[in-house]
């Protein structure tokens, strides 16, 4: 069997025993189904109501999205100002920890107050949540160039904007990479958390709707479609990735 | 063609650095000069300031005392290019596009650099490296594209930091080989830094000896060899021995 | 003769613990600790409950649904929750039979602010209104606005969970679900003048806003004791009527975080809404509610009256 069929096997054979696992717990023991459904009734359920998932999903989709590329871009421009200005460092790194800190249902209401109900609170949520590792990383990707290299680009005259866009930030793309990949799976928790605090549609006020109807089933199934989202938005950071960092494959690959 | 005096003139040069509360003197009272369009190496052991050298001359850092002039015809920074000991090539670009990142950075016009440093590559054997990235790429021959990208900044004076000292003695000796032919046809004045006697003899019209710290030049040899030169000749290897001689004969 | 005394005294001792520790009954409020709950907390304050050999605990739950899954998985003994709740968990299958009610009135409605210009449910159209106890909240606002004869879907319904008020009075929201005995009073000390529409005025058939529930073999396991823990809860409410005073003193006892102005004057204003003798035996409020959410669609088959609710525990 080669490299390739089995790395996309394993995933699956582990979560085909786990579900069974699951079925046949929740069976011999007899949990009701409104506390834990088994795993073929939420499988039905979601592909009985795909089409109504989905038009929830969109909704959440569209936030999580706009969230990591707000955070991103805030993120990012966080970690340039960190590395520039010394003074902005010592200032502003303790409130970035802090911030993650501080729990969303703190900060819910003024969100609610300035951004009202629309999809913003819900953005803003999101891009909290997830402009922290972006950041950080972005720090330790700028600050990651060679004296050497940076010494050749004095030599050669270069100004400070020159060797941020040459030097400092392509060589930062991998730790940045890095960060944009847990901000992706960051920013789909952001979104449905920013969805708990006020919604009117999308797949975590689904989840609270489902709940409080006892529809247990749907509440999976929709805890299975935002995954689904997740791993959609993972693999395309990841392809992304891969095309801008192509030059770190050896040429034996 | 040539100006009536060096290109280049290092007088009195002091450099020291801070370290655990008294000053280390690395260079001091050192002095040279550079003719233009010739080869020089400084010669010396590991750690005896050849780098700091090189930096100071490249105006990367201040010196204590002394000064360093560059001939009026060809005054400013702007005409000495640095290659530093380390490998500097950008891991994301190509070797051509690294080869043209002097161009880049002065923005002269990018087909004209792109154009050029196709030629300089299959001048001298990189053909086959122009769209390949650095990770791609053997230890020599990324050292060659990083000569070209020095040699396509087209500044008169070259300062090269023991280019080839990371490198195996067979790669070594093709490379000392391939860098007289480069030089042989594009020019340019030379300061070459080294430990290796032989690449010194090899390469140069002048080698100077270092002493250790704190270093000043303390004999100019010029070898009077034909070129192309031969390590196996015994004239070489006389001249080898000289040096080698006066290496350690340097040692208190 | 040494001996025998040291038993009997032992033995003493051994029966009284019994009836000082008593049965245990764990009881989950349907939402966190309001002047709603106060028969409960008086009667535990007061030793009611504990005269009577019983163990009351009393715990919140973490979310508004939880009760009924918690009453009908036996993690809990008695749920309290709306009765349309329980009338969607039914339909659900979740084993629960009702055995009391704490208050037997509408609390509901919606709350607007005048400011906003809103003087009549048809102002509402256009607007945004927000919840937080779903799924009967959606249900009862959209019955509203279409016995006022307004569309729900020209209406936007956010599910905002606890932040009501805060959101009304700021503006984010036009409406909100409220109780009229609680943020109604919220937003007049506020100084907001607001207006009210009271839910059984649109529409919206007359309900028992608090009932009892319990897992059906809990009924047969300790008849005695839930007999007995509506007689003290029955007891509680006519001893809070006869005293306001004092017993309010004794809810903020227990509860000391709603010892101020604003829980005073929601205690004084559910004193009418408790169900007197935990009463809950109407067949026609069952009857009514359970044809409305079956034609809204929220129950999947109606259930006969009979398997819903068992007077035989009622004082």
């Amino acid at each position: 069997m080669s490299n390739r069929l089995r790395r996309i096997l394993a995933p699956i054979i582990l979560l085909a025993f786990l579900f069974g696992l699951w079925e046949l717990i929740v069976r011999i023991v007899g949990v009701p189904g409104y506390i834990l459904p088994p795993p073929s009734r939420i499988v039905v359920t979601f592909f009985a109501q795909f089409g109504f998932l989905w038009s929830h999903a969109i909704v959440t989709l569209a936030e999580i999205t706009f969230g990591l590329l707000l955070g991103s871009a805030g993120g990012l421009l966080l970690a340039a100002a960190i590395v520039y200005v010394p003074l902005i460092e010592w200032a502003v790194h303790p409130l970035i920890i802090a911030s993650q800190m501080i729990p969303v249902f703190a900060i819910a209401p003024l969100l609610i107050v300035w951004l009202g109900y629309g999809l913003w609170p819900r953005v803003v949520v999101a891009a909290l949540i997830c402009f922290f590792p972006v950041a950080i990383n972005g720090v330790d990707g700028l600050r990651a160039t060679s004296s050497e290299t940076l010494e050749l680009f004095r030599s050669l005259g270069a100004s400070r904007w020159q060797i941020f866009t040459k030097l400092r930030f392509p060589g930062s793309l991998p730790a940045l990479f890095s960060g944009w990949k847990i901000a992706a799976t960051l920013a789909v928790v952001g979104a449905t958390i920013g969805e708990w605090i006020g919604a009117s549609r999308g797949l975590g006020f689904l989840m609270l709707e489902s709940n409080a109807r006892l529809r247990i089933a749907l509440v999976f199934a929709a805890i299975l479609m935002l995954t689904l989202v997740g791993l959609l938005l993972f693999g395309i950071v990841r392809i992304i990735e891969r095309l801008v960092l192509r030059w770190r494959r050896p040429a034996s690959e | 063609m040539a100006a009536s005096g060096p290109i280049l003139e290092v007088d009195g040069l002091a450099v020291s650095f801070p370290a655990k509360g008294h000053r280390t003197e690395v260079l001091e009272d050192l002095s040279l000069a550079l003719d233009r369009g010739t080869w020089t190496t400084c010669l010396g052991p590991s750690g005896c300031g050849k780098t700091t050298l090189l930096r100071a001359i490249a105006g990367l850092i201040e010196p204590d005392r002394g000064s360093i002039r560059v001939d009026a015809e060809f005054a400013g920074l702007s005409q000495i290019a640095y290659l530093p000991q380390q490998d500097t090539l950008l891991p994301w670009r190509t070797a051509l596009r690294n080869a043209i990142l002097g161009s880049e950075i002065e923005r002269r016009p990018r087909a004209d650099a792109i154009r050029q440093a196709q030629g300089l590559f299959e001048r001298f054997g990189l053909a086959s490296a122009m769209d390949q990235y650095p990770s791609q790429l053997s230890g020599g021959m990324r050292q060659r594209v990083a000569v070209i990208r020095t040699y396509l900044t087209h500044r008169e004076i070259l300062l090269l930091d023991e280019p080839l000292g990371a490198l195996d003695p067979l790669t070594r000796t093709d490379l000392q080989q391939w860098l007289l032919d480069v030089w042989g046809e594009l020019g340019k004045t030379v300061l070459l830094v080294t430990h290796d006697v032989e690449e010194a003899l090899l390469l140069s019209d002048s080698v100077l000896i270092m002493t250790p710290r704190p270093a000043r030049i303390s004999r100019i040899i010029e070898p009077e060899l034909p070129r192309p030169r031969s390590r196996t000749a015994s004239d070489f290897i006389d001249q080898k021995e000289t040096i080698l001689g006066l290496l350690t004969g340097g040692k208190p | 003769m040494r001996t025998k005394r040291v038993f009997l005294v032992a033995g003493l001792l051994a029966s009284l613990s019994i009836v000082v520790v008593g049965q245990a009954l764990r009881v989950c409020l349907d939402f966190f600790p309001n002047p709603n709950h106060a028969p409960l907390y008086v009667a535990v304050e007061e030793g009611s409950f504990a005269a009577f050999g019983l163990d009351v605990e009393l715990v919140v739950p973490a979310d508004p649904s939880d009760p009924v899954k918690l009453a009908a998985a036996r993690t809990i003994d008695i749920a309290l929750t709306p009765q349309i709740n329980y009338l969607v968990a039914r339909s659900e299958g979740l084993p629960l039979l009702s055995i009391g009610a704490l208050i037997d009135r509408n609390l509901g409605g919606l709350l607007a602010l005048e400011t906003s210009g809103i003087k009549s449910v048809q102002d509402l159209a256009g607007k945004r209104i927000g919840y937080s106890l779903a799924p009967l909240e959606p249900i009862l606002w959209g019955t509203i606005l279409d016995c006022a004869g307004i569309s729900v879907a020209d209406v936007e319904l956010v599910n905002v969970r606890y932040a009501t008020i805060a959101a009304l009075l700021s503006g984010s929201l036009d409406a909100v679900g409220a109780f009229r005995n609680y943020e109604t009073i919220q937003a007049e000390m506020q100084g907001a003048d607001s207006v009210f529409f009271p839910q059984e005025d649109y529409c919206i058939p007359p309900t028992y806003d608090i009932i009892l529930v319990v897992h059906p073999d809990l009924i047969a396991e300790q008849t005695d004791d839930l007999k007995l823990f509506l007689v003290a809860l029955s007891e509680s409410i006519a001893f809070i009527r006869r005293n306001p005073v004092t017993t309010f003193h004794r809810f903020t006892t227990a509860l000391p975080d709603l010892d101020d102005e604003l829980n005073r004057r929601s205690f004084d204003a559910t004193l009418p809404l408790f169900a007197e003798g935990v009463r809950h035996d109407d067949p026609g409020v069952w009857e009514a509610m359970q044809t409305y959410l079956f034609e809204k669609g929220l129950l999947t088959s109606p259930i006969p009256i009979e398997a819903l609710y068992t007077a035989e525990l009622l004082p």
